[in-house]
């Protein structure tokens, strides 16, 4: 009984753990050469999506935080695991006006 | 050139003159074919710049207006389309038309430094002039509202696009 109920503790620790440790997925549309939202925070290791809404090629980059889409198509999605923490701004580098900013707390 | 750039003025001016002559402007099959020729004008010069200009900077601008404005004229093309609405010949489209015949006919005569500094340099006018238009007769003007929007959607690549050019246009010019 007690070895029964030490692994009931042992998977809710470990469940609770992978719950709160569970990386959040966050979301940034490019529509109108725009970033929106134009600044996204979001927590280390978490994961952002950026979708072209735009019916024109973009990218996302910022070389400091290693981030780089390359050539993201009309319609098309890209998946980032922010890892390192900081403020960066990263741009379309197609496109000089288009810019945002990614905090990684 | 100079002649050039009347035309291309002129052919964009003349849609917020028939703004101010017929009460409610372009109609919506008017505007969606001054945007299908507007765009195609420049995507006839990208793709002319592609294999004519001397800097890798302007080759890879050009490259890019021919992306984009592809991208822009199949989404305008999809949603007049959907709408039924047949674009409808008219004189703004036929003067942008002529202008960009025009003008890839001078550009033609060009090479080197020459062609690129006066394709930049009517990059830096047309797209001016695209937005001129724009917001001062096609966007007031669109009775649909989704063409409306597509409009408004669409112009921050002219905007991105005169910035570029502009760029270029001042890093031609040191």
């Amino acid at each position: 009984m007690k070895l029964f109920l030490l692994r009931i503790a042992l998977v809710a620790a470990l469940c609770g753990g992978a719950a709160d440790a569970a990386p959040t997925m966050h979301k940034v549309e490019i529509d109108g050469f725009e970033f929106r939202p134009p600044v996204a925070t979001v927590k280390s290791g978490d994961i952002v999506e950026w979708r072209n809404a735009d019916p024109v090629p973009h990218t996302v980059t910022a070389q400091e935080a290693g981030l780089d889409s390359g050539v993201l198509a009309a319609g098309g999605t890209f998946r980032f695991i922010a890892k390192r923490k900081g403020r960066y701004e990263y741009v379309c580098t197609l496109h000089s006006t288009m810019k945002g900013t990614l905090v990684v707390e | 050139m100079k002649r050039i750039r009347t035309v291309v003025a002129v052919a964009l001016c003349s849609a917020a003159i028939g703004a101010a002559a017929q009460s409610g402007g372009p109609n919506d099959a008017q505007i969606a074919a001054i945007v299908v020729t507007a765009n195609q004008v420049d995507i006839d010069a990208g793709k002319l710049a592609e294999t004519k200009a001397s800097s890798q900077d302007v080759k890879a601008f050009g490259k890019q207006m021919v992306t984009d404005h592809t991208g822009v004229n199949k989404s305008a093309t999809a949603l007049v389309t959907k709408l039924k609405v047949k674009p409808e010949d008219n004189p703004t489209a036929q003067s942008l038309k002529k202008g960009g015949q025009e003008n890839i006919a001078h550009l033609r005569t060009l090479k080197g430094a020459a062609f690129d500094k006066a394709y930049v340099d009517h990059e830096v006018e047309y797209h001016q002039a695209v937005i001129d238009a724009m917001d001062k007769t096609l966007i007031p003007s669109a009775q649909n509202a989704e063409l409306k929007a597509l409009l408004v959607k669409v112009r921050p690549a002219f905007v991105a696009h005169l910035d570029h050019a502009k760029h270029l246009q001042a890093s031609l010019g040191k």
